[in-house]
């Protein structure tokens, strides 16, 4: 049986059509579902560029005992956040990004992170430490007393055991040269768990504020990474 | 809805507004980084205005036009980069420099894109400038180019006007633009040597379409002509092979664009008479094939950067771009113009185009985003 010609056009059209362009659509769902997924994939590559190279400058600058320099310390704050944003349990990215933070002269960032540092990275010695240094900075002496006494009951052991398990924060800060940067890290260790002891007898036994801002006065106290 | 002069006006100034904040924001979000330093430093503020049109420095990029600008800004608000050149890193965060340093930049790219609007809305609709826009804001050199203290989006700006005037002149080709014609192309020939291709191009079309005569021609090519030449003979031209020929190439021309055109220029070829005045946009094609045959040559020869340490960027031929971006939407408005007497083929056409625009769009994110070039404020 034979349609006539309009009707069989009429008919054809609307089929054919809204078949392609169900296909079509479906083709660029498709794409953009592919797309999209690979978003991930584009955060990792951008983590790779904004990883400041070479990444021991923290070591070098420990070498030289200088001011670290504002523009570098921008650069790690943009990687740290980034790496956050794509890992946002990364707990030791947090310690990093408050000790950058207060050499950026912005001490409420520096003590918001070092807060979250110490709960979600509660071994390491060195977000307390550096923690309890703004807190003397900023003259709060029971804080800063409090928290230098969990830092000095931490085990040294577990918080080293951290940095060398963390892959993404603190080796790289250690490469090239793992072997030295680790036999630095131990000894430089045990001269600040020292000095937390001699900061936390100031802060006890000075008496009153005035006398604990004397003594103070008179220590130039920096913060450190590791 | 086409609108009239005054109105297209209007409305491409609110764009160029709202386009201007996006700049400045995203030039807070986007760190200096060496070769904007390098400009800086080396050519603007250690030279003069008559030492930056004589060309006396070791920075490499030769663009007098872009440089005086820049130093005009920089006296204006009395500045100066107080960040030095940074060696091992290659980002600086310096919110004030980054956002004055990059005012003239957000200038000339979000007034392209405000320009190619008010083109739409004054001869074509309403509609089709936004998918033009829609069109240059889903291609990534308009991103990677927008906010940076270097030529890139003046050469952008002053490429898309000389092309709109040439479309505009094929359009009226008895409504003659010669000074019009004249100052571009005297401008671009003191943005970039590389633009000599892009001057001879559109005067070639001048004479073919546009029936100028021989005078107006040679007044519009001979000078401009003669200030890219001397700029050319005093770039510094590398010696080392391009190793990323299609990177760099698909990097200014989007392929899947490439396929669309062929099968423009096949339903060009094949339509029947009756849909010819539709197809006067056809006419862009020959220069947009000209526009990437001259990409395709400086790449293939290596005209710019032989044996370059660091190789050709496709940000050397920024100038393909908009051709592109107004090819791809002359071409979309043709193809759906010709299929609308069958409203399932205009359906089905309008799908793919408009798909095809979002999925470059989100492509462009994506690759935006790996570039890692925006970022957060650092508080």
């Amino acid at each position: 049986m034979m349609f006539p010609k309009k009707s069989a056009r009429s008919i054809l059209f609307p089929v054919v059509g809204s078949l392609t362009g169900i296909f079509l659509l479906s083709v660029f769902f498709i794409a953009a579902q592919n797309i999209i997924s690979t978003f991930k994939v584009a955060d990792m590559s951008a983590l790779n560029n904004l990883q400041p190279q070479p990444g021991n400058y923290f070591l070098k600058l420990y070498g030289r005992q200088e001011t670290p320099d504002k523009s570098k310390m921008y650069c790690y704050v943009d990687y740290y956040k980034h790496l956050l944003e794509v890992f946002p349990n990364l707990g030791d990215a947090y310690g990093m990004l408050g000790y950058c933070y207060h050499y950026l002269n912005n001490d409420a960032e520096a003590i918001k992170f070092l807060r979250i540092a110490t709960q979600q990275y509660p071994d390491y010695f060195w977000n307390y430490y550096n923690l309890a240094v703004i807190y003397i900075n900023e003259s709060r002496y029971q804080e800063a007393s409090s928290i230098l006494q969990t830092a000095m009951d931490l085990d040294p052991k577990s918080g080293l055991k951290a940095v060398f398990n963390s892959q993404m924060v603190y080796l790289p800060i250690f490469e090239p040269d793992i072997k030295q940067s680790f036999e630095y890290a131990i000894k430089h260790l045990k001269q600040m768990y020292q000095m937390s002891f001699i900061l936390e007898k100031i802060l006890n036994q000075a008496g009153s504020d005035k006398k604990v801002q004397e003594t103070m006065s008179k220590i130039k106290l920096e913060l450190y990474a590791f | 809805m086409r609108f009239d002069h005054l109105k297209s006006l209007w409305v491409s100034g609110v764009v160029f507004l709202v386009l201007f904040t996006c700049g400045f924001l995203m030039s807070r979000q986007k760190p200096l980084w060496n070769d904007e330093i390098y400009s800086q430093k080396t050519a603007i503020e250690a030279n003069s205005y008559k030492g930056l049109l004589s060309l006396n420095f070791p920075d490499g990029n030769k663009n007098p036009l872009f440089y005086v600008i820049q130093k005009t800004v920089c006296n204006i608000f009395s500045y100066h980069l107080s960040v030095g050149y940074v060696d091992e890193f290659t980002r600086v965060r310096d919110i004030p420099s980054q956002v004055i340093l990059r005012i003239p930049s957000n200038i000339y790219m979000s007034l392209a894109l405000a320009l190619i609007f008010y083109f739409f809305t004054r001869f074509y609709s309403v509609f089709a400038a936004m998918y033009a826009l829609a069109v240059a804001l889903a291609t990534p050199m308009v991103w990677m180019y927008w906010v940076e203290a270097r030529p890139y989006p003046l050469w952008f700006l002053l490429t898309t006007a000389q092309l709109l005037l040439l479309v505009y002149a094929m359009m009226f080709p008895q409504i003659k633009r010669i000074k019009t014609f004249l100052l571009i192309h005297v401008l671009l020939a003191f943005t970039t040597p590389t633009s000599m291709f892009q001057i001879t191009i559109a005067t070639l079309m001048l004479s073919w379409k546009a029936k100028y005569k021989l005078k107006h021609l040679g007044l519009i090519w001979i000078l401009p002509i003669s200030i890219a030449l001397f700029y050319y003979s005093h770039d510094t031209i590398f010696t080392i092979y391009t190793y990323m020929f299609y990177t760099n190439l698909f990097d200014v021309v989007m392929p899947e664009r490439l396929y669309v055109y062929v099968v423009y220029a096949l339903v060009a070829w094949v339509l029947p008479d009756k849909y010819k005045k539709f197809a006067w946009n056809v006419l862009f094609l020959p220069v947009f094939l000209l526009f990437l045959a001259s990409g395709v040559f400086i790449l293939f020869v290596d005209l710019f950067t032989k044996n370059s340490q660091q190789g050709f960027f496709s940000r050397y031929l920024i100038y393909v771009t908009p051709a592109d971006i107004l090819m791809f939407s002359f071409a979309s408005f043709d193809l759906r113009q010709w299929s609308r007497p069958n409203p399932w083929i205009c359906l089905n056409t309008s799908i793919f185009l408009g798909g095809l625009v979002i999925i470059r769009g989100l492509m462009t994110y994506r690759d935006i985003l790996a570039s890692a070039l925006y970022l957060h404020s650092p508080g």
